[in-house]
């Protein structure tokens, strides 16, 4: 039920790219909507394909992992953007399938049980449900991009991640909403990529960090991508390692049956 | 050495009291730290210290909460006409996200913070209550038939006809302590209760919103009843004495034991518990009984005139109280320290902490009081006690109905105790929840109005183990866990239930196309739809690798007892169960009803164990096990009562209820032991039980009249507290000491006054000179003990010398053996005088008058003489008290009278009688004379 979250999430996260050099020269004046607008314009727009892993770990270290393969282009006639996912393992939910459709003002799902052989089409989103088992909530990532959509935050002393310069941003949340009552951001000035995030529920500690992998910050020209995140959940004891394949920037080739629900019942190849 | 030790602690009071003053001053700064004026000791408000879970158990509940989340959530319900209308839903609404701001609530469910599935012309709304839409005149409707399909939601957070809604509060992990310092319990009640109007009932329920109340209420009722306690306690103590001492030492003494015991528990880091709270409460009471015995005995000392000086008079009193105290103080933590075999873990904390201020108190009543008395300067006139009169007198009469009435008597108290015994098969072993606060009270209003509200709030879990992952995907285990859920529902004690089959059932009516939802066939379409349908609800009932589900109960229920039925029920419905699942049942409901099952068990064989210690010591005391066993009836008595009561009068046996069986004991032990100890020396200094027991009741009345009146009204002060444990704890504290006020002056003495008895502190004081057996021929053949007892149960007297013993002619009746001294053997008088012989040490006097003949000589000390008298009734005493002993000592007196018998055969012989009484040697005069 909430695999379109999940798809904006991992959007948002790990095929958010930087582009750099349009604010590279006035780090010192960066105002908190100066780096959301590096961070949004840099949302790859165009139809595209890559693989990802998620690999959930609850406290005991039992773990649930999943590969999926993920299409998203927009319509050609409207501001519709849609997006296929399609589960490949493990078995048990190999060919689960969705298709998200959204006309900017409102969302819908197909979902594909290849057990039930049945497309059920679904409405709606739950902020503070976990997202497959795993770590995520949808909350973690809008919040951790709260900063470009609702301006409550506030810049804050610039810090370092791994000796990387940052933009530290802190945003208020409605716990009520999102489960959380504060998250800080921290940006990497260079490439205006997430490198780490503390959401708070309570006090001072955090209850989640979100942890970008330094060693998967990759750039493909002229974008930065940040290949692997780890979200820690503190309290519960648990993580998700959420890691993405290589990028393939598609300009042309996806069939348009990948993004429609009657599509769900042909393989693809 | 008794002497030594009596003297010593009467001359060296002053270097004592200093030790003391020392070693509480310590004590005090380990308490108290002085710069903040905070206690140093933890006082720990939670009632976590009573459950008997093991460690594994605890970290197996530990790990359930870490993976499902807590099972004991804060539950908010809002009763109105209809929650279905805009304006219900709304208030539903204001009052989740309030309760979501409160620090500590980690999540909220209710009606409009829960994602609830419907579905609209054939689209599956998947979104939860927004703002706008709590404005669209459709959504109640819409959330009315969503709910009155699943049971996911009806019983949950709604009420089945719709009238009651329900918010149920995820808190975040903390120790119950923790949880009571954040005070989330208060901010709830006050958030919620903002929401309160007109036709609108808002109940705040939970386990640790309970427990919360429960703890709190404890605390406030511990600093009201304690000062109480201790004022009516003063006044009492005032009018029965009539003296600062009489006030003043008792608290000093309680007080200092108090400290002494705070600091051990400050050193080694425990905090005071609920459970370990009553150790003060009992050391007010033993120190009180400990007290009054030795002012009493004081009080009696000052009025001797024979003792004019302050040391000698504390050394007489060290020498009257020390064996009592001692015993006392001995067989009680003897008993206490059976408690310790108690599975529960604050009840092994009480035993052990009340054990030692037990030996505090005993150690200060033994040194401290009398070295303080020293310095107490009493009045110079005689003037009695107050109400002396009336202690004396009713003292006598009550000894005298006590022997007169002794058959009777023992005949009622064997019928009360059988019928005790009888009433006490009735008990039944429980305890409530909410139960112990009045019904007015807000915690058990809201708690039976939400329970009647939602149908059920007591939570109880059922956790089942696959072993592997997967497992609970298999159709067959879920259709056998629906099976379960069913039967569950179907039980009275149950409200509502929930589990993993409730969502593969909503799941499988929305994703597939069974509109009633079904368990699916197949178990890929199982996992498929528990993959896409993953959530916060789902993984609170089963984990992520599907191989641990929880199901979930509710219970209307809350006393240990009914809990305990469905439990046994529900063990036997789960073997019913697919083989290879690990199912174990969880929740504070189950903890509770065990823990105060198995602690109760635990504490009935720790009682019971504790009356054989205590039947061990007495024994060893009074060095035979038949005297340890009638010593010991009026505790069993009083035991045994208290337990008949407790069934005659319907009240469950539980911790609490046990505890008070421990003041029973105690109590029972030492006023035992004082009529013991005043009746055994009056004994023998009368030389007559019945004066004896006539005395000892006179003077143990008044500190055993006093002590339980003192008592029974400073617990009374309870019975007007807040929780019902805390009143049936004072009046039945308060009736308990009645009943042993009634067993003390009356079946004691009945029990007893028949008996001489001799203790072993009697038997090491007394000194019967070296190599007994080999210089004393009656105690040959017997050990040292033997031979003091056989001492101690006859008469010694001390004739000094000049003495006429025996004269010639008398009737005879009794056997003199000559422990030390010298005496003379004699006949006629005057000129006419010749004396016949000598006697000394192991010589018999008078055998032959003892077989019934006249006395044929006269006999004479002619130094101070120690001698032991005996007769027939010491002997018929000895040989039912000491049967190996008596008959040790008559086949001594045999084989001397043989011997007498052969030493007298002159002719045959052929000696003469000069020659018989020249080789006499240790003799007895009468058969040496002849006749």
């Amino acid at each position: 039920m909430n695999t379109k979250l999940f798809l904006h999430a991992t959007l948002m996260l790990g095929l958010t790219a930087g582009a750099t050099t349009a604010f590279a020269a006035d780090v010192a004046n960066m105002t908190v909507n100066d780096i959301a607008q590096c961070m949004r314009q840099n949302v790859v727009e165009r139809g595209s394909l890559r693989d990802f892993q998620v690999n959930a770990f609850d406290a005991e270290g039992k773990s649930n992992n999943l590969k999926v393969k993920v299409f998203w282009k927009p319509a050609k006639t409207s501001d519709e953007s849609r997006m296929t996912l399609q589960v490949l393992e493990p078995d048990t939910y190999a060919g689960t399938a969705y298709l998200l459709a959204s006309d900017g003002q409102s969302e819908q799902i197909n979902l594909y049980l290849p057990a039930l052989k049945r497309v059920q089409p679904v409405v709606g989103s739950e902020m503070t449900q976990k997202l497959w088992g795993s770590d995520f909530t949808f909350a973690d990532v809008k919040q951790v991009q709260g900063l470009l959509v609702d301006g409550n935050a506030k810049r804050l002393a610039d810090a370092a991640v791994s000796g990387r310069p940052t933009y530290l941003v802190e945003t208020a949340t409605d716990k009520s909403q999102t489960g959380y009552s504060m998250v800080r951001s921290y940006i990497d000035q260079q490439s205006c990529t997430m490198l780490k995030a503390e959401l708070f529920a309570d006090g001072t500690t955090p209850t989640k960090v979100l942890t970008g992998d330094l060693n998967r910050l990759v750039e493909v020209e002229p974008y930065w991508v940040m290949l692997g995140y780890t979200m820690n959940d503190l309290k519960a004891g648990t993580h998700t390692d959420l890691v993405l394949s290589d990028v393939y920037l598609l300009e042309r080739g996806l069939p348009e049956s990948l993004f429609t629900p009657e599509g769900f019942y042909q393989p693809y190849e | 050495m008794a002497n030594k030790l009596q003297w010593w602690a009467a001359e060296r009071a002053p270097w004592l009291l200093l030790a003391i003053v020392i070693l509480t001053i310590i004590a005090f700064f380990q308490v108290f730290d002085v710069r903040n004026g905070h206690l140093r000791l933890e006082v720990d408000p939670s009632l976590e210290g009573i459950s008997t879970q093991s460690d594994a158990e605890r970290e197996y509940a530990n790990l359930l909460q870490r993976r499902f989340g807590s099972n004991e959530p804060i539950m908010v319900v809002v009763r109105a006409d209809d929650t279905f209308t805009l304006a219900g839903l709304q208030r539903i609404d204001r009052l989740s996200k309030a309760l979501a701001t409160i620090d500590g609530v980690q999540g909220v469910r209710s009606l409009t913070a829960t994602t609830i599935p419907r579905v609209t012309d054939g689209v599956l709304n998947y979104t939860r209550v927004t703002p706008e839409s709590l404005t669209d005149p459709q959504l109640p409707e819409q959330l009315r038939a969503a709910a009155a399909n699943t049971a996911l939601l009806t019983g949950q957070l709604v009420s089945a006809d719709g009238r009651a809604a329900a918010i149920v509060l995820e808190t975040a992990a903390m120790t119950e302590r923790e949880m009571l310092e954040s005070d989330l319990a208060g901010e709830v009640l006050r958030v919620a209760d903002t929401e309160a109007a007109d036709g609108v009932e808002i109940m705040v329920t939970g386990a640790s919103i309970i427990r919360s109340e429960i703890s709190e209420t404890v605390a406030r009722q511990l600093r009201r009843v304690v000062p109480t306690i201790i004022a009516v306690v003063t006044v009492l103590l005032a009018l029965a004495f009539r003296t600062v001492r009489g006030v003043v030492l008792p608290m000093i003494t309680i007080v200092i034991a108090q400290l002494w015991l705070l600091a051990v528990m400050s050193v080694i880091d425990r905090p005071l518990n609920l459970i370990t709270a009553l150790v003060p409460p009992f050391l007010v009471t033993m120190g009180l009984a400990y007290c009054a015995h030795v002012l009493a005995e004081y009080e009696s000392l000052i009025r001797d005139e024979d003792i004019g000086d302050p040391v000698e008079r504390i050394a007489k009193l060290v020498s009257e109280i020390s064996v009592p105290v001692a015993v006392t103080g001995i067989a009680t933590i003897a008993g206490l320290l059976a408690l310790m075999l108690n599975d529960q873990r604050s009840m092994v904390e009480f035993a052990w902490l009340a054990a030692l201020g037990t030996a505090f108190l005993m150690v200060l009543t033994l040194t401290f009081v009398p070295a303080a008395l020293r310095y107490c300067r009493p009045p110079a006139t005689s003037r009695p006690l107050p109400a002396a009169w009336a202690f004396e007198t009713g003292g006598e009469k009550l000894s005298h109905f006590d022997q007169r009435r002794r058959k009777g008597i023992l005949a009622i108290a064997a019928a009360v105790f059988l019928g005790a015994l009888l009433l006490a098969s009735r008990i039944e072993i429980g305890d409530v929840f909410v139960g112990v606060f009045a019904p007015e009270a807000r915690v058990r209003a809201d708690y039976e109005a939400a329970n009647q509200a939602i149908g059920g709030v007591n939570p109880l879990d059922i956790a089942l183990e696959g072993g592997a992952a997967d497992v609970f995907t298999d159709p067959d285990i879920l259709r056998a866990l629906d099976s379960l859920q069913t039967w569950l529902v179907a039980q009275p004690e149950v409200g509502s239930v929930t589990g993993l089959v409730d969502h593969v059932k909503l799941l499988d009516r929305y994703l597939g196309e069974d509109s009633e939802g079904q368990i699916p066939v197949s178990r890929d379409a199982i996992r498929q739809m528990l993959f896409v349908g993953e959530s916060e609800l789902l993984r609170s009932v089963v984990n992520l690798d599907r191989s641990s589900t929880l199901i979930r109960l509710r219970l209307t229920v809350d006393d240990t007892n009914s809990i305990g039925e469905l439990l046994d029920r529900v063990r036997l419905r789960l073997t019913a169960l697919p083989p290879g699942l690990d199912v174990r049942l969880l929740g504070s409901a189950v903890v509770m009803t065990e823990s105060v099952e198995t602690a109760t068990e635990g504490q009935l064989q720790s009682i019971a164990l504790a009356l054989g210690l205590i039947f061990v010591c007495l024994a060893f005391q009074f060095m035979s096990p038949k005297l340890g066993l009638l010593a010991s009836l009026p505790t069993m008595l009083q035991t045994a009562i208290y337990f008949g009561a407790l069934g005659l009068l319907a009240v469950p046996l539980n911790p609490t209820t046990v505890l008070v069986e421990c003041l029973v004991l105690g109590l029972a032990i030492d006023d035992t032991i004082h009529y013991l100890a005043r009746f055994a020396s009056a004994a023998r200094r009368f030389g007559s039980e019945a004066q004896a027991a006539s005395f000892a009741l006179r003077t143990v009345l008044r500190p055993i009249t006093l002590t339980k009146a003192i008592l029974a009204l400073g617990f009374l002060t309870m019975v007007t507290g807040e929780l019902r444990s805390q009143a049936q704890f004072g009046w039945l504290a308060a009736l308990t000491l009645a009943c042993a006020w009634l067993v003390d002056v009356f079946v004691t003495p009945a029990f007893i006054s028949g008996l001489r008895i001799v203790t072993l502190w009697d038997a090491l004081r007394l000194n019967l000179g070296d190599n007994v057996q080999a210089q004393i021929p009656l105690f040959a053949g017997l050990s040292n003990r033997q031979a003091r007892i056989f001492a101690l149960m006859a008469n010694l007297h001390t004739l000094p010398a000049g003495t006429r013993l025996i004269s010639e002619g008398d009737d005879a009746g009794s056997i003199y053996v000559v422990i030390d001294g010298e005496l003379t053997v004699y006949s006629g008088s005057g000129d006419q005088r010749k004396e016949l012989r000598r006697m000394t040490r192991g010589d018999v006097v008078g055998e032959r008058g003892y077989f019934g003949q006249k006395r044929s000589a006269n006999v004479d000390t002619v130094t101070e003489t120690r001698l032991l008298r005996f007769d027939d009734a010491d002997q018929e005493r000895i040989c039912k008290a000491y049967p190996a002993i008596a008959a040790r000592v008559f086949l001594s007196l045999n084989r001397l009278q043989a011997e007498r018998q052969s030493e007298l055969q002159p002719p045959a012989r052929g000696r003469s009688m000069e020659e018989v009484l020249a080789n006499a040697g240790p003799a007895s005069f009468d058969s040496t004379l002849g006749d």
